[in-house]
């Protein structure tokens, strides 16, 4: 669970084309300001610790971000950021060290290849992707190196491209990086699509290179290749949000704190461009759904993989409608017939080719019928401990507290 | 039995799952897709902000409250002769006093659980040692014991008319909600209402408030049944005297409030068994039928409320402008991508544009038409006359699962097709669009084929024949599309397409729509 605290709420100092938040930037729902006590009762009240998000939440002035930081310490132990890079400066690396602070750069690659986080001209664009990549260097440099979060798309991840994308992956691990979040890319309009978007087979071709990769990364891990492998052995417990059934009502994963001290959610399904409040009750429906609607109709019936996949995120679903599975679909199925047939040469049995997926697909239905989710672990604990529905918690770890796609901090 | 008001109304609903068949005015059917399961129920809500929330929700709290004394105060009103309602023992105990000293009789009908849901469609069994209540009857005695027999007996009808339902919205209600077993009447009021041709899966209707039944699941409503229509007079009456008698019962607040909330624009849409209710101010998701497409209603308000937020489509207030990805400075950077990944150069001039821009707007009503024709099952697509494969490249970007096939004259651009769908290379020929037998192969279907009708005009009759027979026996559906020259010389693509022997069907758009292939030519002699 991360506890997304948002000041400035969506608010950027650069346009990244394929921004999930882009539609409440569109529909100009971006707060004006912020109120520092009303934000610190509210993550009392999620319980932090927190992360200092955005939008680029470097654009909260020094003295703020060194008040939260400073308050976030002593409160909880541990800080955290999630940014884009371009602005951080000496008096923020200074605080970093000093308050903890657990820091995530987004950046899609080297030069060119990050141009899609696009900042209103391309001369400005390629200055701040500099200013990325030395803010990275200077991290590693100083003993902190951020964890990344990397989008693959036309712009970083074609055939032609992907070549320059490894040896940067490789630089990266050289210079102690440790830890990348590959995203695929979640398509916001038609024009972006038709901009950025890898077809299946490079989407594919890209996740299969890194997949591959990892083999001669001894320090470096891209964590979908891990979520996917554990999701498939039923080791499930610390894998990401986008794999465990995320109610866009709730969101489980990431508790948002706006400006004003309001509760919101992880913002991937805000189609509409508003921040709606947290909802008071989780509910699973989508997944039920899933499950039994035919795979020609958006659903996920009879797909051998669904226990792992659930559908994926509701943020890339069909048509932008979370009632849909995910439109990567054939990507993800792909993915994970290859590390299922790496399993089975390996002498595994994954959990989808198993005799004990249906018990557990029977289990994760009446879970979520009573309104309850787990992750496959779980799920199989509370199988073997009676089926106590009273005894489920709505997400504590001994269930498997699940880290949010968009933060590789705080997760353990 | 009956639905009756948010707070109180709750009912046993069937399972079994038949087609359902809604007529319009017309009579034209207006079958709703159904699939066989039914999720548990549920209700759910989601404010769009803290300061909507604090402004409506104790709002919504006492309009339930006027609402449940109104409902049996309508009976000594004379507006009904029986009201249902549910209260604990406890509850009883205080208003069964009421009651009594109003003259009017209390009986229960039956024990439920607690559902905790604001509306629930589906009674929750009584638990031993859990809390539970009653559902009572309320009323003079005689009625009371009339409503008692109808409910042992099952007689919907009696029931409804004891309970002040119009006629026809009782017929209504047996004919959907009884017969054909649906969990959720709102698409078939919303086709009675405005009307719906078989391919329909978005309405638009409006109505006056006492009929607007679509606030039901947050405890807002005007009349305590389900109407026929979303404009029915008689409920619109109903309403009318309903609210009257709350007023005088000391709940203008209320009222007004209630009135007010009912003429807020709101969307409701259903897809896979679960419904969306979108209104200005919070937005509710719900159990409704389980269906393999989206269904949307949409009911146009006559007022805003100033808590109501912007968003970027109905019902909320849409801008003017999108503010960011309309801005100039984020549309360079869709440019930078287009120059820094080129397309090669043939890319748009094959298929005779002058530009990568120009064929992506010519396109994009085809590939919109063409997910809307396929909805989520993807499959085999094939473009007749596909240039080098730039339209089926879209099509398959924004529908998933589709597997492209392309037959052109050109053989350039189908070796230009085959790169461009490298995986899908063998399934590119290079021919005539009339002759490619490679492509029609026994047993292989298409879900869609994309056909300019301005082919067939441009063949010989013979040839056009044994097209159309050839798209009736091997294609699912057919959407005909054209741009430029060809549209200004019919002046539409109706026209266009009646001209090849073709008829379009359902909302077709300027540029692309569906026609109907039934193999024969156009003087009805099959080939």
């Amino acid at each position: 669970m991360t506890v997304e605290l948002r000041p400035t709420g969506v608010a950027c100092n650069i346009q990244c084309q394929y921004c999930y938040q882009n539609p409440i930037r569109d529909a100009d729902n971006v707060p004006r300001s912020y109120d520092m006590e009303a934000m610190k009762a509210a993550v009392e009240r999620e319980g932090g610790p927190f992360t200092v998000f955005g939008g680029e939440p470097l654009l909260v002035p020094e003295e703020d971000l060194e008040s939260l930081w400073a308050w976030g310490l002593e409160r909880f132990g541990s800080n955290g950021i999630q940014t884009n890079g371009v602005l951080i400066n000496d008096n923020h690396v200074r605080m970093f060290r000093q308050y903890k602070v657990q820091v995530g750069i987004s950046i899609d690659g080297p030069g060119e290849l990050n141009d899609v986080r696009w900042a209103g001209s391309l001369e400005r664009t390629r200055e701040n992707t500099v200013k990325t990549e030395a803010a990275i260097e200077r991290l590693c440099r100083e003993g902190m190196p951020p964890s990344l979060i990397v989008t693959l798309h036309r712009g970083n991840a074609t055939a032609d491209k992907l070549a320059v994308l490894h040896d940067w992956f490789r630089r990266l691990a050289a210079m102690g990086i440790t830890s990348a979040r590959l995203h695929d890319l979640e398509v916001e309009g038609d024009d972006v699509g038709s901009a950025y978007a890898l077809s299946t087979g490079e989407n594919m071709a890209a996740f299969s290179s890194f997949a591959a990769m990892e083999a001669e990364l001894s320090t470096l891990r891209f964590d979908v290749f891990d979520d996917m492998r554990k999701l498939l052995s039923g080791n499930d417990d610390s894998s990401t949000c986008t794999w465990n059934a995320c109610d866009p009502y709730t969101t489980r994963a990431v508790r948002g704190v706006e400006g004003t001290g309001q509760s919101s959610n992880c913002g991937r399904t805000n189609k509409d461009g508003i921040d709606f409040v947290k909802a008071p009750v989780e509910g699973f429906e989508r997944y039920l759904a899933l499950y039994h609607t035919p795979q020609e109709h958006g659903g996920c019936k009879d797909c051998r993989f669904f226990i792992m996949c659930k559908g994926q995120c509701p943020g890339t679903a069909i048509d932008g409608d979370w009632r849909n599975r995910s439109r990567d679909c054939e990507l993800w199925k792909g993915m994970f017939r290859h590390l299922e047939d790496k399993m089975l040469d390996d002498g595994e049995q994954p959990l989808s080719t198993s005799p004990e997926r249906r018990q557990i697909e029977g289990a994760f239905l009446d879970l979520w019928s009573a309104g309850q989710s787990l992750t496959i672990a779980g799920t199989r604990r509370w199988m073997s401990e009676g089926r106590d529905l009273a005894a489920v918690s709505g997400g504590g770890t001994s269930h498997g507290d699940i880290p949010h796609g968009d933060s590789d901090l705080g997760d353990g | 039995m009956a639905d009756t008001l948010a707070s109180s109304g709750e009912q046993a609903a069937p399972t079994t799952q038949p087609q359902s068949e809604t007529a319009d005015p017309g009579g034209r059917p207006a079958p709703m897709e159904r699939l066989d399961f039914t999720l548990p129920d549920f209700t759910r809500l989601a404010w769009v902000s803290d300061g909507a929330e604090r402004v409506w929700r104790p709002r919504l709290e006492r309009i339930a409250t006027a609402w449940a004394e109104t409902e049996w105060r309508a009976v000594l009103a004379g507006v009904r002769s029986c009201a249902v309602t549910m209260a604990s023992p406890e509850e009883f105990l205080t208003m069964g006093a009421t009651w009594a000293e109003e003259g009017l009789n209390a009986l229960p009908v039956e024990m439920m659980g607690i559902s905790g849901q604001p509306y629930s469609a589906t009674g929750v069994p009584a638990e031993a040692g859990q809390p539970f209540v009653f559902r009572f009857v309320v009323g003079r005695p005689p009625d009371v014991a009339a409503f008692k027999t109808a409910w042992d007996d099952g007689d919907q009808e009696a029931i409804g008319d004891l309970l002040g339902y119009p006629p026809c919205c009782r017929e209504f209600f047996r004919r959907v909600w009884v017969d054909e077993a649906m969990v959720d009447t709102t698409w078939p009021m919303a086709v009675a209402t405005g009307g719906a041709g078989p391919e329909t899966t978005t309405t638009e209707a409006t109505g006056p408030p006492e009929a607007n039944i679509l606030w039901r699941w947050m405890g807002v409503r005007a009349v305590p049944h389900l109407p026929c229509r979303l404009d029915c007079a008689a409920t619109v009456e109903l309403g009318t005297r309903l609210v009257e008698v709350g007023r005088r019962a000391g709940f203008a607040q209320e009222m007004d409030w209630l009135t007010e909330i009912l003429s807020w624009s709101v969307e409701w849409s259903a897809l896979h068994g679960i419904a969306q209710v979108k209104t200005p101010v919070l937005k509710v998701s719900t159990r409704t039928d389980a269906t393999t497409r989206r269904y949307v209603v949409r009911r146009q308000g006559s007022a805003h409320p100033s808590e109501g937020i912007r968003g970027l489509g109905f019902p909320y207030e849409v801008p003017v402008r999108l503010r960011l990805t309309e801005s100039r400075g984020f549309r360079r950077g869709l440019e930078n991508a287009v120059r820094l990944h080129p397309r090669p150069s043939w890319y748009a001039t094959d298929n005779g544009f002058s530009s990568v821009g120009a064929m992506h707007d010519a396109h994009r009503p085809v590939v919109e038409a063409g997910v809307r024709a396929l909805g989520q099952g993807g499959g085999n697509v094939i473009d007749l006359g596909c240039g080098n494969g730039a339209l089926l490249e879209r099509l398959g970007a924004a529908a998933p699962g589709v597997v492209p096939f392309g037959v052109d004259v050109d053989p350039q651009r189908i070796e230009h097709a085959r790169q461009l769908h490298a995986a899908h290379a063998d399934n590119f020929v290079s021919g005539d669009l009339f002759d490619g037998d490679q492509l029609w192969v026994e047993g292989r279907r298409f879900a869609l084929a994309l056909l300019m009708p301005g082919r067939l005009l441009e063949s010989d009759e013979r040839r056009a024949v044994t097209l159309r027979k050839r798209l009736h026996q091997y294609c699912d559906r057919v959407l005909v599309y054209a741009y430029g020259d060809w549209l200004t010389r019919t002046g539409d693509l109706a026209s266009l397409a009646r001209e090849a022997g073709l008829t379009v069907v359902g909302p077709g758009g300027q540029q692309a729509a569906l026609v109907v292939i039934d193999g024969s030519t156009p003087g009805g002699t099959d080939g």
